[in-house]
């Protein structure tokens, strides 16, 4: 039986794939924050962040939902749900 | 910028260079190939490696969005040895930019253009119940509306052109019986392409998107979610394949294509060991499964020959038992005759590839070796990292696949030249082997029954011209690069002069073998180019070429011939070549050796070749 990730292991990774894709090392996202608050999270980065995050956790997103996830912690909440739809 | 592979490295910049290099023809991730993109940037850049890529100037025309595919691109293109400066013009306006480019592209001079069009540019669908003629009719109308403006577009800047066709649209209403249904999209795509290949003129380059499209599945291919976003035209996971793609056509358009395929013999091109094994032992041909998939790689192999690619043998076998399956097995597509060199020894392998470079007189760049044998594989790739070394399936069924998509061997273009060109390298061998029992060097020259023609650049020849003067690179005085377009202007300008040499002789027949080209500047002729096949080299086809270039000279009213010798780590072997034919070194300049002769106190030479088509004036 694969481990479940808690929430805060995949904010970890969320943070470790927006920190790669923006070239900053260290990078710790808070749940409230949004993409307009981290300098270099534009709109082509956030194309290659949904694509490392799908390939990353092995999972889709909606065409629609990629552009209305309000902050960091809905980001994570969809990931969280579309994992649990896998089992 | 920092990437996370930046603090984990301690390696040698060239040996992670050429890791790099293996790695590439199969990444997918597309998160990966941005990373290392970054990595292959900035090694590109150390001085290691800084000297070895060919310039290349590159517009980019985007019609989807581009930004996820250039770091990608010019990492890609920096692999393949080229150095890419690029032009990126506005999004979607494709059509408009090659009917009238604006100053700065113009001025920008790109040597080949990419056009980044996708099927969702096609203007006008026909109906679903459009009769044939009617769905012909629109079929040229889109060919026209992308052919037309990329005439125009060469017209003005003389750039090659790459256009992509077109993937099927990723429904289907009418099922099965699109098939018979003319008006049906996918259908009405398939003949656009068919139509685009017929129709595209030899500057306009086809990059088949349907068949890698085919080749990785329509799904894969295109992911309609990230279109509706970002208008990418591919699919993530298969950005590094297009890249691939469009990366070994602008190679090959810049003569960074390899020659010649090095095949091992046990478990390659047969399943055991010969020496174990013997003839009745080994798996190859109808029979068994294994056997039949050796048998489908050697038809291959023979396909890869056919047009151009030359093969060659090095084994660890003895010599007689590596040689009978060629000469006794009746499955063995593949015969002695198909290949230009066949060494079977104990020595590594890495020493015997060199050998067989220097007997054929090809630089290790132009080599790729395939072994079944991961240990091989290694030691070549270690000992001679110019060579390219795909990384082999261990089924002999996937061998073919393997050896493709590392595209090593993309051409623009096939000439009579690549057909035969196995048969040049054999007879030039013959030549050599004479030469061993000739003692009077004239006497061998002459008993070789050279004849020579030497004309100026004409259509017939444009396309030799370009490929042999983009990948020659050892006798080669200034390594000058061009595209076709530039060979026509020189061609019809009368301020060039141009000439392209023939060579036969009794053993057969060499083709276009060297070219000259220089321009009058008041009363000197400056060369700016002067380079030979290394097949041909000590047969004096080079004296024969200086004597027609100071006739011509002579007739221009030139007081003075200049050449250039400009050196790089391949073409040390001119580096005599001016003053052996009597010119005086007169200052170098940026590293370029200037050399002049007066026309009035040249030597005429006497070369043992005799003139079969001569030109002296143009």
């Amino acid at each position: 039986m694969p481990h479940r990730l808690t929430r805060t292991e995949i904010l970890e990774q969320v943070s470790q794939i927006v920190g790669d894709t923006i070239d900053v090392e260290g990078l710790a996202l808070q749940p409230g924050m949004a993409a307009s608050d981290v300098a270099g999270w534009d709109s082509l980065a956030h194309v290659q962040i949904m694509v490392a995050i799908e390939r990353a956790f092995g999972i889709r997103f909606r065409t629609g939902e990629m552009t209305s996830i309000a902050n960091v912690g809905e980001l994570v909440k969809r990931i969280e749900v579309r994992l649990a739809g896998q089992t | 910028m920092k990437t996370p592979t930046q603090g984990t490295l301690t390696t040698d910049p060239v040996e992670e260079w050429h890791d790099l290099r293996r790695k590439w023809p199969t990444l997918a991730d597309y998160s990966a190939l941005v990373r290392l993109s970054h990595r292959v940037e900035r090694l590109s850049a150390t001085g290691a490696l800084a000297d070895q890529f060919v310039p290349v100037r590159l517009a980019v025309l985007s019609g989807a969005t581009v930004d996820f595919l250039l770091p990608a691109l010019r990492a890609t293109l920096l692999l393949t040895g080229l150095r890419p400066s690029l032009h990126v013009t506005a999004y979607n306006q494709f059509v408009p930019t090659l009917l009238h480019p604006d100053d700065a592209l113009v001025s920008f001079g790109p040597q080949v253009t990419l056009v980044v069009n996708t099927v969702h540019h096609i203007q006008e669908w026909p109906e679903l119940g459009a009769s044939l003629e009617r769905v012909e009719a629109i079929v040229d109308e889109v060919c026209r509306s992308l052919l037309d403006p990329c005439a125009a577009f060469y017209e003005r800047t003389g750039s090659e052109i790459v256009v992509n066709n077109f993937h099927p649209p990723p429904d289907r209403a009418i099922m099965n019986l699109g098939v018979k249904t003319p008006g049906d999209r996918t259908n009405f795509v398939r003949r656009v392409n068919v139509a685009l290949g017929d129709r595209a003129p030899r500057y306009v380059h086809v990059n088949d998107v349907a068949s890698l499209a085919e080749m990785r599945g329509l799904d894969r291919w295109f992911d309609s979610r990230y279109w509706f976003l970002a208008k990418q035209p591919v699919s993530f996971d298969c950005v590094a394949d297009y890249c691939r793609s469009v990366a070994a056509m602008v190679g090959a358009l810049l003569g960074c294509t390899r020659k010649c395929l090095v095949v091992d013999l046990d478990n390659t091109m047969w399943g055991g060991i010969i020496g174990d094994d013997g003839l009745s032992g080994i798996q190859i041909g109808e029979g068994s499964p294994e056997g039949e998939a050796f048998k489908a790689f050697q038809l291959y192999l023979r396909e890869l020959k056919q047009r151009g690619v030359l093969l060659a043998v090095c084994s660890k076998n003895d010599e007689r038992v590596a040689r009978s399956p060629f000469t006794d097995h009746p499955e063995m597509v593949l015969r002695l005759d198909d290949f230009v060199a066949f060494i079977a020894n104990w020595s590594p392998k890495s020493e015997n590839i060199r050998a067989i470079a220097a007997e054929l007189d090809l630089p290790l760049e132009a080599i790729v070796f395939v072994d079944d044998n991961p240990a091989e594989r290694d030691e070549v790739a270690r000992t001679l990292p110019e060579v390219g070394v795909p990384e082999l399936p261990d089924d002999p069924a996937e061998f073919s696949r393997a050896i493709d998509s590392g595209r090593y061997f993309e051409i623009a273009s096939l000439t009579s030249e690549d057909v035969s060109r196995t048969n040049a390298y054999r007879s030039r061998r013959a030549g050599r082997a004479e030469l061993n029992h000739a003692t009077d060097i004239r006497a061998y020259l002459k008993s070789l029954e050279m004849t020579a023609s030497i004309r100026p650049f004409d259509d017939v020849s444009f396309e030799r011209i370009v490929q042999l003067t983009n990948k020659t690179n050892q006798f080669n005085l200034t390594t000058r690069r061009v595209v076709r377009a530039e060979v026509e202007r020189m061609a019809s300008d009368p301020r060039w002069l141009t000439r392209a040499v023939r060579l036969k002789d009794r053993f057969g027949d060499h083709g276009l073998i060297s070219v000259f080209f220089g321009h009058v500047d008041g009363a000197d002729l400056l060369a700016d180019a002067w380079l030979m096949s290394c097949r041909v080299l000590n047969r004096g086809v080079e004296q024969l070429l200086f004597n027609n270039v100071i006739a011509a000279a002579r007739m221009a009213d030139v007081k003075r011939v200049v050449g250039y010798y400009k050196p790089t780590d391949r073409n040390s072997i001119v580096k005599d070549h001016y003053q052996k034919l009597g010119f005086t070194r007169d200052g170098d300049m940026n590293g370029v050796e200037r050399w002049t002769v007066l026309v009035a106190e040249a030597v005429h030479l006497e070369p043992c070749i005799a003139y079969d088509d001569l030109c002296p004036t143009d």
